[in-house]
C-alpha cells in the first residue's frame, strides 16, 4: 500500500509539474526581467536603400534615413515603413514590409523603392526551425515568382525555394530572370533556423535610343 | 485451588494477566472484573502489588498468584479465554537483566503460551514501541554499538519473536500490541525519561530543557485509552497474528510537547535548548516506521493529549496540577463562549473550506516535523547521494517525463485550437480565430522543445526517420500556423469592410442614405498587402514541407492528425492565393484613391450575341472610398433614344456594317466586338457623347444566368411590385413577357430588373456568413461558364482576370485556336434550341509549321418558327491568327464570306444561319508556318511546349462539344499530355464546353 502511495504521488508531481512548466510562459517572464532581459531583446534589424534614400518608420516613429540599424527589439512581428525620399511628391507609394524577428537573430531590408509599387533588393529574417542533424535552412521567394535562384554561383532552383536544407556557413545568393536587374548578396545560414529570403527584381528599362539606333 | 478454578461458571471468563501487579494490570484487571469475569494476576508479590490485590478483590474474583506457582496455576486451571502478558511493565523496569532473570521470563512466557494454546486462549502479549524503536535504532545505525545481550531490548525481541513463532506453528490465536508510553492520572512513574524531564522541568524550574533539537518523536497513550486498546484488540478475532502500535496517532515531537506544555502551564517562561545527550536512555530513531497503529483495528483515541497531560501533572506533580487546574478553569466559559460564536460564525461555506483543508494541514504538520527530522538526519555522504538522486530525478524529468507530457498534451491542444480557429475563421470571427492560433503557436513552440529534449530516445531506439519526420512535421506546422495567422491579420481589414458595409445608395433611390466611406479599411487592406504575402509565402513553405512528410512513420492516431493538418494547410493555401492577387487591386476597384464608375450590361442569351447575349438592360454603378456613388439601371433602348433624340450619329466598324447593314452604331449593337475592351471603348464613346466627361473604368457583363445562380442560393425572392416570388425557374419567362410589352420609352423592364437586381444586392450584402460560399460558388461559377465577363481598366486587376479567363477579352493565348463569335440577327430566342458541336484537328509538322482544321456544327432543335423560337440567323466570325495561310472554307450560307484583319487577328465572316430541326456545317482549314509571325509552340531547354487555348464564347450552351485531335511528328515523346488520351503519335479529348479550356503540352524529341 504505502508503495502504491507513492507511486501515486510521484505521478501526480510529474504531472502538476509539467503542467506547470508546460502552461507558464517562462520565456516571457526571463525577457522581463532585469538584466536577464538583454539577452532576450537583443534582435537586431539593419534597413539599407540602394541607390536612393528612404525614410524608415516603425510603428508611426521615424527612426532616420537610411542606412538605419535598430537594435535591442524584442522578438516578434513588426511592420516597418519605408518612405522614399525624393523631390516628385506622388512618384513613389510608401512601402509596408512585415518582418518576424527572431531572438539573438539579425534581418536585413535592402530595397530600392521604384515607381508602379516596384522595388528592387532583398529582405532576410531568420525563423526558428527544429533542430535537425546540425543543419539550417533556406528559403528563397521572388517577385517577380520563377527567377533563377544561383546559391555559391552554381544553379539552384527556380524561386520558390522553400526550407532547402543547408550547411550552416555564408553563402552567395543570385537570382535572375530574364527581363529584370540581377540581384546578388551574401547570407548566412544557421543551424536550426530557416534563412527567409525575399527578393525583389527591377525589370529592366528599356533603352528607346538605342532601339532606334538599332533600327 | 483445584476446586477453586474448576467451580467457575461457564458464561464467566477467565482472564491471566501476567506482570499485572502495576497500575496498567491494575486498572486492566479492574475493567475485566467490573465486566464480571475472573481475573487472576500473575507478578512478584511485593508491597506494591499486595496493595493492587487488595483494591481489586473488593471488587470482583481477583486472585494473585507470584510467578513461583505459575506453573502450578496453569495446571490447576481447566479453562484460560484471555491471557495478557504485560512485557512491557517488566521490560521498563530495568534497561538489562541477569542471565537468570532474562532465562526466567522467557520460561514464563513460554509456559503461558503453551497453557494458552492448550486452552485455545486468545493471548495478547503487551511489549513497549519504545523499545522496538530502539531495536531498529541499534540495527541501522552502524554509530551504536549492538545492545547488550540480556537488555530489555533483547528480551523483548525474544519474546515478541517466540509468541511469534508459537502463532505460526500452531496458529494460536496471539497478538502482539506493543504500547506506547503511558500517562495520565493513573501511572505511578513515567517511562520516558525525556517526558520526564519535561514534566520535571515545567513544575519545577520554570523552564523547559531541550537536550539537542528536540525531534525525537515520541508514542505516548493515556492509559484510559490503553486499556481500552488492550481489551478491543484482543477481543478481535482480526487482530490475530498481527503486531500492533498502541498509541496515539499523531507523531509528537519533544519540542512540539514542550509547547504544547508552555500552552498548558503559563509559569513556564521558555524553552532552552542543550547539547544533545548521548545516553542510551535518550536514543531514538528518526526513521523509525512503528507497526500499524491499533487505529486501523477500530480503536479510537478518547483523551486529548493535553487532558492527558494535565492528568499526569496532577498525578505526579500535584502542586503545578493545582495551579493549572485553577487556571484553566477560570477562561474556561468565556473560551466556550468564544469557540461556540466563532462556530456559529462559520458559514456553510467556511465550514466544506475547512473540511476540504483538513488533510493539508496535517499533511503541512507533519511534513513541517518531517522536514526538520531530515534536516537533522542529513550527513556529507547523505547529501551527495540526496544530489545524485535529485540530478538524476531532474535529468529524468527534463528528458524524458516532461517531453513525452508535453508532445502529448500540446499534440491535442494545438489540434483544438487549429479545429476551433477553423470553425472561428468559417464564421468571420478572425479575432477569435487569430487567438486560437496564438494559442496553437505557442504549444507547437512547446512541442518544437520538447522534441529536441526527446531526440536522445529516438536515437537510442534507432528511429531517427520518426524524429526527422517529426521535427518537419512541428516546421511546417509551425510555419503554417504562423502563415495563418498573417493572412487573417491582413484580410481583417477586408472582413470588416464586408460586415460594416451598407450601401449609400440602391437601384430604387437617388437619395443616399449615408455619407459613410471605407477608405480606413481599404488603405489598411493595401498596407496589409506585403504581411498577406508573407502569410502565402508561409503557407507556401509549410506545404511543401508538409508534403514531404513521411506519414507512415508515425502511430495512427497522429497519422490522423497529420492528414487533417495537410488538408486545413491546403485549404487554407487554395483559398489565399486568389484572395492574395485580388487584394493587391481591391481597394483601387473600390475607388480608395478615387472615384471609379463601371458599366453593367444585362445581356440575354437567348438571342446570342458576341459577349454573351443580347444587350437589354445596363446599370451604371460608382465607388468612392469603398461607398457606392452612383447607382441606376435603365433599359438599354432608353440610352439608344437618347442618341436618336440628340441626332448623335455614329459610324460602325466596317465589319458591323458589311454584316448587319446598318449605318449608325447604337448601344444596344456596342458588343458586336467579341473584346470587352472595345466593348467598352465603344461604350465610353457613346455615352461621352450622351453625357460629356463620362468615363468608364470597367465593364461588366452579365446575363440572366448569373441572376439565376444566385436565386438558387435562396431559392426565390420576392420583389416590389411582383405578386409571385420570382425564382431560378421562372426568371426567363418574365423576362420574355416583358420584353413583348416592350416599347421604348415604357418602363416595365428595366423598374423589374432593377427591383430584382436591388433585391438580391440587400440579400448578398446581409447574407448569413454559412451562405458566403454557396454565394461565392455561385460567382465563381458564372465566372468559369463566362455568364459574367468583368473588364477593368487596372491593370493588376484585368491581368487577374484574364489570366483567370473572366476579363472578357481575345488575349494573344486565344490564337492557338481558331475562335467562332456567332450572332443572331432573327430577333427571336432560339440560341436556347441550337446545339454546338466543335471539332479541332491540329496536325503539328513541325515546331514552325502546323496545320489546323476547324469545323463547327450547328444544330436548331426549334420545332416551331414562332417567337421566341424560329431560323437561326446566325452570323459568323472565325478568328485566326494575323499569320495564318487559309487553304480552305466551307460552309456559309450562299458561299459568301469576307476576311479581314480586325485587332490583330485575321477573321473570316460569313453567315451560317440554320432553319429549324437543320444542320449545317462550317469547315475552315490554315496552316501557320515557319513565316508565320505567330508561333504556337516553344521550346524550353530540351521541352517542346504547345499551350493549346480554347475560347468559349459567352452565352454558348454549357453541354456544347469540343473534340480535339493532335497530330504530332513521330520523332517526338509525349511528356505531359495535360489531361489527354495518347493514342501513337496522336493526342485526343472530347469535352463538353462549359469554359475555356487550357491544355499545356510538352513533348521532347526521341
Amino acid at each position: 500500500m504505502p508503495n502504491l502511495k507513492t507511486a501515486i504521488i510521484i505521478i501526480l508531481a510529474v504531472f502538476v509539474i509539467s503542467i506547470g512548466v508546460f502552461f507558464i510562459p517562462f520565456d516571457d517572464i526571463l525577457a522581463r526581467l532585469p538584466y536577464i532581459s538583454e539577452f532576450y531583446n537583443n534582435t537586431t534589424i539593419t534597413i539599407t536603400s540602394r541607390n536612393a534614400k528612404s525614410e524608415v518608420f516603425l510603428d508611426s516613429k521615424s527612426y532616420g534615413e537610411t542606412p538605419v540599424t535598430i537594435s535591442d527589439l524584442k522578438p516578434g512581428r513588426y511592420t516597418f515603413k519605408l518612405t522614399r525620399i525624393t523631390d516628385v511628391s506622388g512618384a513613389y507609394e510608401d512601402r509596408y514590409i512585415d518582418i518576424d524577428l527572431e531572438r539573438n537573430t539579425e534581418a536585413v531590408i535592402d530595397l530600392e523603392i521604384g515607381p508602379n509599387n516596384l522595388s528592387s533588393g532583398y529582405i532576410l529574417y531568420y525563423t526558428k526551425s527544429p533542430v535537425s542533424n546540425g543543419k539550417g535552412y533556406l528559403s528563397v521567394n521572388t517577385d517577380p515568382a520563377d527567377a533563377t535562384v544561383y546559391i555559391d554561383g552554381e544553379y539552384a532552383d527556380k524561386a520558390p525555394i522553400n526550407a532547402y536544407m543547408a550547411n550552416p556557413k555564408s553563402y552567395s545568393v543570385k537570382v535572375s530572370k530574364t527581363g529584370y536587374e540581377n540581384v546578388e548578396f551574401p547570407v548566412i545560414v544557421r543551424e536550426g533556423y530557416n534563412l527567409n529570403v525575399k527578393v525583389n527584381l527591377f525589370p529592366i528599362p528599356i533603352n528607346i535610343e538605342e532601339q532606334s539606333n538599332g533600327e | 485451588m483445584a476446586s477453586k478454578y474448576s467451580e467457575i461458571k461457564v458464561s464467566t471468563t477467565v482472564s491471566v494477566v501476567v506482570h499485572g501487579g502495576n497500575p496498567l494490570g491494575f486498572k486492566l484487571a479492574k475493567t475485566l472484573l467490573e465486566q464480571g469475569g475472573q481475573v487472576i494476576i500473575v507478578d512478584n508479590f511485593n508491597s506494591r502489588s499486595k496493595g493492587f490485590v487488595s483494591e481489586l478483590k473488593k471488587i470482583g474474583n481477583a486472585d494473585f498468584i507470584d510467578f513461583t506457582g505459575i506453573e502450578a496455576l496453569y495446571k490447576t486451571l481447566g479453562r484460560i479465554d484471555y491471557i495478557y502478558y504485560l512485557l512491557s511493565e517488566k521490560l521498563l523496569e530495568h534497561d538489562t537483566f541477569s542471565s537468570k532473570d532474562f532465562l526466567e521470563e522467557s520460561n514464563y512466557l513460554n509456559q503461558t503460551l503453551k497453557v494458552a494454546q492448550k486452552n485455545d486462549s486468545k493471548v495478547a502479549l503487551v511489549t513497549s514501541i519504545k523499545l522496538n524503536e530502539k531495536l531498529s535504532a541499534h540495527i541501522l545505525n552502524s554509530n551504536l554499538s549492538a545492545p547488550a545481550p540480556y537488555s530489555a531490548i533483547e528480551l523483548q525481541k525474544y519474546c515478541e519473536t517466540l509468541t511469534a513463532e508459537y502463532r505460526d506453528k500452531s496458529k494460536m490465536n496471539a497478538r502482539i500490541i506493543r504500547l506506547g508510553t503511558l500517562l495520565g492520572s493513573e501511572i505511578a512513574e513515567i517511562t520516558d525519561p525525556i517526558i520526564e524531564d519535561l514534566l520535571n522541568d515545567s513544575s519545577n524550574k520554570g523552564f523547559i530543557t531541550i537536550y539537542g533539537e528536540g525531534l525525537q518523536l515520541h508514542y505516548l497513550i493515556n492509559i484510559e485509552d490503553a486499556i481500552y486498546g488492550i481489551l478491543k484488540l484482543t477481543f478481535q478475532n482480526k487482530t490475530e497474528g498481527e503486531v500492533i502500535s498502541l498509541t496515539n496517532q499523531n507523531d509528537y515531537t519533544t519540542l512540539s510537547l514542550a509547547y504544547k506544555l508552555l500552552e498548558i502551564n503559563d509559569d513556564i517562561s521558555d524553552i532552552k535548548f542543550g547539547p544533545t545527550k548521548t545516553d542510551s536512555k535518550y536514543i531514538s530513531y528518526e526513521h523509525y516506521i512503528p507497526a500499524p497503529n491499533a487505529s486501523n483495528f477500530g480503536w479510537k483515541q478518547t483523551v486529548t493529549l493535553e487532558q492527558t497531560i494535565v492528568d499526569t501533572i496532577n498525578k505526579l506533580y500535584p502542586k503545578t496540577g493545582q495551579i493549572i487546574k485553577r487556571k484553566r478553569e477560570e477562561p474556561k466559559k468565556v473560551e466556550e463562549e468564544v469557540v461556540v460564536k466563532v462556530k456559529n460564525v462559520k458559514t456553510p461555506l467556511g465550514e466544506l473550506l475547512d473540511t476540504i483543508a483538513r488533510p493539508f494541514k496535517r499533511i503541512s504538520r507533519s511534513g513541517s516535523n518531517k522536514v526538520q527530522k531530515f534536516k537533522s538526519s542529513l550527513t556529507p555522504l547523505k547529501i551527495g547521494y540526496l544530489s545524485i538522486g535529485v540530478v538524476l530525478t531532474t535529468l529524468l524529468f527534463i528528458f524524458l517525463l516532461y517531453p513525452l507530457f508535453s508532445l502529448g498534451l500540446g499534440g491535442y491542444l494545438t489540434y483544438k485550437s487549429l479545429d476551433k480557429a477553423k470553425d472561428y475563421a468559417l464564421e468571420f470571427k478572425l479575432d477569435d480565430a487569430n487567438s486560437q492560433l496564438v494559442k496553437s503557436e505557442n504549444y507547437l513552440t512547446k512541442i518544437s522543445s520538447s522534441l529536441g529534449q526527446l531526440k536522445w530516445a529516438f536515437q537510442a531506439t534507432g528511429t531517427e526517420e520518426t524524429y526527422d519526420n517529426f521535427t518537419q512535421l512541428v516546421f511546417a506546422s509551425q510555419y503554417g500556423i504562423q502563415g495563418a495567422r498573417d493572412i487573417m491579420t491582413a484580410i481583417e481589414p477586408l472582413s470588416l469592410y464586408v460586415q460594416n458595409f451598407e450601401p449609400a445608395l440602391n437601384f430604387q433611390t437617388d437619395l443616399p442614405s449615408s455619407s459613410r466611406e471605407y477608405r480606413e479599411y481599404l488603405t489598411q487592406l493595401k498596407q496589409n498587402r506585403s504581411l498577406l504575402q508573407k502569410g502565402v509565402y508561409n503557407v507556401n513553405i509549410a506545404s511543401d514541407l508538409i508534403e514531404n512528410v513521411k506519414v507512415s512513420v508515425f502511430p495512427t492516431p497522429v497519422q490522423n492528425y497529420i492528414i487533417v493538418l495537410k488538408e486545413y494547410n491546403d485549404q487554407l493555401k487554395s483559398q489565399i492565393d486568389p484572395v492574395e492577387k485580388v487584394i493587391t487591386f481591391l481597394p483601387d476597384v473600390l475607388g480608395n484613391e478615387k472615384r471609379v464608375r463601371y458599366l453593367i450590361l444585362l445581356q440575354n442569351p437567348a438571342e446570342l450575341r458576341s459577349t454573351g447575349g443580347w444587350l437589354s438592360s445596363y446599370a451604371l454603378i460608382s465607388f468612392e472610398g469603398g461607398q457606392i456613388r452612383e447607382l441606376k439601371v435603365d433599359d438599354i433602348y432608353n440610352l439608344d433614344g437618347r442618341l436618336i433624340n440628340n441626332d448623335i450619329k455614329v459610324l460602325p466598324p466596317q465589319s458591323m456594317r458589311k454584316a448587319l447593314e446598318v449605318e449608325n452604331f447604337t448601344f444596344s449593337l456596342s458588343n458586336w466586338e467579341p473584346d470587352l475592351q472595345n466593348v467598352t471603348a465603344i461604350n465610353e464613346s457613346l455615352m461621352d457623347k450622351v453625357d460629356p466627361g463620362t468615363e468608364l473604368d470597367g465593364t461588366i457583363a452579365i446575363d440572366t444566368e448569373v441572376l439565376k445562380a444566385l436565386l438558387t442560393v435562396w431559392d426565390e425572392v420576392i420583389i416590389p411590385g411582383e405578386t409571385q416570388p420570382v425564382t431560378a425557374d421562372n426568371l426567363d419567362e418574365r423576362i420574355t413577357n416583358l420584353h413583348k410589352q416592350f416599347t421604348p420609352g415604357e418602363s416595365l423592364k428595366a423598374p423589374f430588373l432593377a427591383n430584382l437586381a436591388n433585391t438580391l444586392l440587400q440579400r448578398v450584402l446581409s447574407a448569413k456568413v454559412e451562405d458566403y460560399p454557396k454565394i461565392g460558388t455561385a460567382m465563381i461559377d458564372s465566372l468559369n461558364s463566362k455568364h459574367i465577363n468583368v473588364y477593368l481598366k487596372n491593370l493588376e486587376a484585368y491581368d487577374y482576370l484574364e489570366q483567370n479567363g473572366w476579363a472578357g477579352t481575345l488575349g494573344e493565348k486565344y490564337k492557338s485556336a481558331p475562335l467562332t463569335i456567332e450572332w443572331n440577327w432573327g430577333a427571336n430566342k432560339v440560341n436556347t434550341k441550337v446545339e454546338r458541336s466543335k471539332t479541332l484537328n491540329i496536325d503539328i509538322l513541325d515546331i514552325d509549321k502546323v496545320d489546323y482544321t476547324y469545323q463547327l456544327v450547328l444544330r436548331n432543335s426549334a420545332t416551331s418558327k414562332v417567337y421566341p423560337l424560329g431560323d437561326y440567323t446566325n452570323y459568323v466570325r472565325a478568328y485566326l491568327p494575323e499569320s495564318a495561310q487559309i487553304k480552305s472554307i466551307k460552309g456559309f450560307t450562299d458561299t459568301d464570306y469576307q476576311i479581314y484583319l480586325e485587332n490583330g487577328y485575321k477573321v473570316v465572316g460569313g453567315w451560317l444561319n440554320v432553319p429549324i430541326q437543320t444542320s449545317k456545317t462550317l469547315e475552315i482549314k490554315y496552316s501557320l508556318t515557319p513565316e508565320s509571325t505567330y508561333k504556337p509552340l516553344s521550346v524550353s531547354n530540351q521541352d517542346i511546349e504547345f499551350v493549346l487555348s480554347t475560347f468559349k464564347q459567352p452565352g454558348t450552351g454549357s453541354e456544347d462539344t469540343l473534340s480535339v485531335n493532335i497530330t504530332y511528328p513521330d520523332t517526338w515523346a509525349v511528356i505531359d499530355p495535360s489531361g489527354m488520351d495518347n493514342v501513337l503519335n496522336q493526342l485526343l479529348t472530347q469535352i463538353k464546353e462549359k469554359s475555356d479550356n487550357n491544355f499545356k503540352l510538352v513533348w521532347n524529341r526521341k
